[in-house]
């Protein structure tokens, strides 16, 4: 009788419930969703004007709702003691002495450097740009390591371009917006690097497999590494300069992996390094 | 001319929903908790549920392509995942009628782990490589979990405020 009844009412419900979609619109649609998956790995489409407009938009939205919410911290700094305004006075003026001596100091530091330069007749050393900027979304996935920082094509920041920290590298420009920027991690599954490795000097290839441990491509039989070899990057290619520390070497259960000097989930600033070399 | 507003508002609030929901993943929750791409779901499957015409398939192709400029994914592939989880509920819709919250969470449950697990295997496909599958992926999964009560509460609320059920009933007349 139970089961019976379980029946009747199971047959109820398959009886009184419709399709929401038809299945023709379904496959119509995970067609197109294939297509599209198709055109962008295989790269028929450049869908990097989308992607610029959207990213623009989205950032011009956010910073709109932004800009209007109302700023409490403001409005606290309308209502300042004089006396702290006195003291801050005080304070700036004292600096801006400090300041100009360190300026006068380090002009004299740089006159004295030039002419021992010209003593030694060393070439002048190549223009290092960088630009300090700010990471305003953090779209890392588990499948996509990337970022957006906040500038672009406005502030001369180029495809290829080094992103890096005062610890080392973390990445490389790969899109460039009109006020934005995408920073491809050096985590990446598809960030490919071409770096040396220890004294020796070994050549290798390094790639991201969407973990904090990196690998290395393309090693010659029987090379051997030390534990917390210096991992840097070789200027092969012409898109990063050399030199720019990148991680350490790392053993675990005979597996050989690099350990980036940066947390790669925990970046704020960045600094971009406008890239000389490229031209070179 | 404010009344047509009001219905244009009313009828792809369920849109605006699911594109708050991507700003909210992008600026606010990637600070603390990392809840992935599929985080929407939890509004489609919402929306699918209860007001499946204001949720057409173009739009959900459009909310997928979105997400994937954004996160630097192949374009279509959420869009893809998706798709397929629709399809999915479409199928398992006939099997209830008016189900309670907790037969809604458990086919939530069970969507979205397929959902996580399918998305895995689109991204090795489109990699030529088998992904890692580490410990963060289940932190994923679980807090896509935790805050879907929450997620439903909040749209609940909305859905009842500005009677989408009426709006679907007169539509459907």
């Amino acid at each position: 009788m139970q089961i019976g009844r379980m029946t009747s009412i199971l047959s109820l419900k398959t009886r009184n419930k419709k399709n929401l979609f038809s299945n023709s619109s379904f496959v119509f649609f995970i067609i197109l969703s294939i297509t599209l998956i198709f055109f962008d790995v295989k790269n028929i489409i450049k869908p990097s004007v989308i992607r610029s407009i959207i990213v623009n938009s989205i950032f011009l939205t956010k910073d709109f709702f932004v800009s209007n919410i109302p700023n409490i911290d403001k409005l606290k700094l309308l209502f300042v003691p004089k006396d702290d305004l006195v003291l801050e006075i005080k304070y700036l003026r004292k600096k801006i002495e400090e300041t100009n001596l360190y300026k006068l100091k380090s002009g004299k530091l740089e006159i004295e450097n030039n002419i021992l330069k010209k003593e030694l007749s060393l070439l002048p050393a190549a223009l290092e740009n960088y630009i300090l900027v700010k990471v305003i979304a953090d779209t890392q996935t588990h499948y996509n390591k990337s970022v957006i920082i906040n500038a672009g094509q406005n502030m001369g920041i180029r495809k290829g371009d080094a992103a890096l920290t005062n610890k080392g590298l973390i990445g490389s420009v790969i899109e460039v917006y009109e006020k934005y920027s995408r920073v491809l991690l050096i985590n990446d599954i598809n960030s490919r690097i071409p770096v040396r490795i220890g004294e020796k000097n070994i050549k290798a290839i390094i790639t991201g497999n969407n973990t904090d441990k990196i690998d290395l491509l393309y090693l010659k039989d029987n090379v051997v590494f030390k534990e917390n070899d210096l991992v840097y990057t070789s200027g092969d290619g012409g898109y990063f300069n050399p030199a720019i520390p990148v991680g350490t070497i790392k053993k675990e259960n005979n597996a050989i992996y690099i350990d980036s000097l940066n947390d790669l989930s925990q970046i704020q600033y960045i600094n971009i390094y406008v890239n000389q070399f490229k031209n070179f | 001319m404010l009344n047509d507003i009001k219905h244009f508002f009313t009828i792809s609030f369920p849109t605006l929903s699911i594109l708050f929901l991507i700003f909210i993943n992008i600026f606010v929750s990637n600070n603390f908790y990392d809840f992935g791409q599929l985080f929407v779901f939890q509004a489609i499957f919402f929306w699918i549920l209860y007001t499946p015409k204001l949720l057409p398939l173009p739009i959900i192709l459009i909310v997928g392509v979105f997400q994937d400029i954004i996160y630097f994914s192949p374009i279509g592939s959420t869009a893809l995942i998706f798709f397929f989880l629709v399809f999915l509920f479409d199928k398992y819709n006939k099997l209830f009628l008016e189900p309670s919250f907790v037969e809604l969470f458990s086919s939530f449950i069970v969507l979205f782990i397929i959902g996580t697990v399918a998305f895995w295997g689109l991204n090795s496909i489109i990699n030529l490589k088998v992904l890692p599958i580490n410990i963060s992926l289940v932190y994923e999964i679980l807090l896509n979990l935790f805050f879907f009560p929450i997620n439903y509460f909040f749209l609940h609320i909305f859905y009842k405020k500005l009677n989408l059920e009426i709006k679907k009933y007169k539509k459907n007349v």
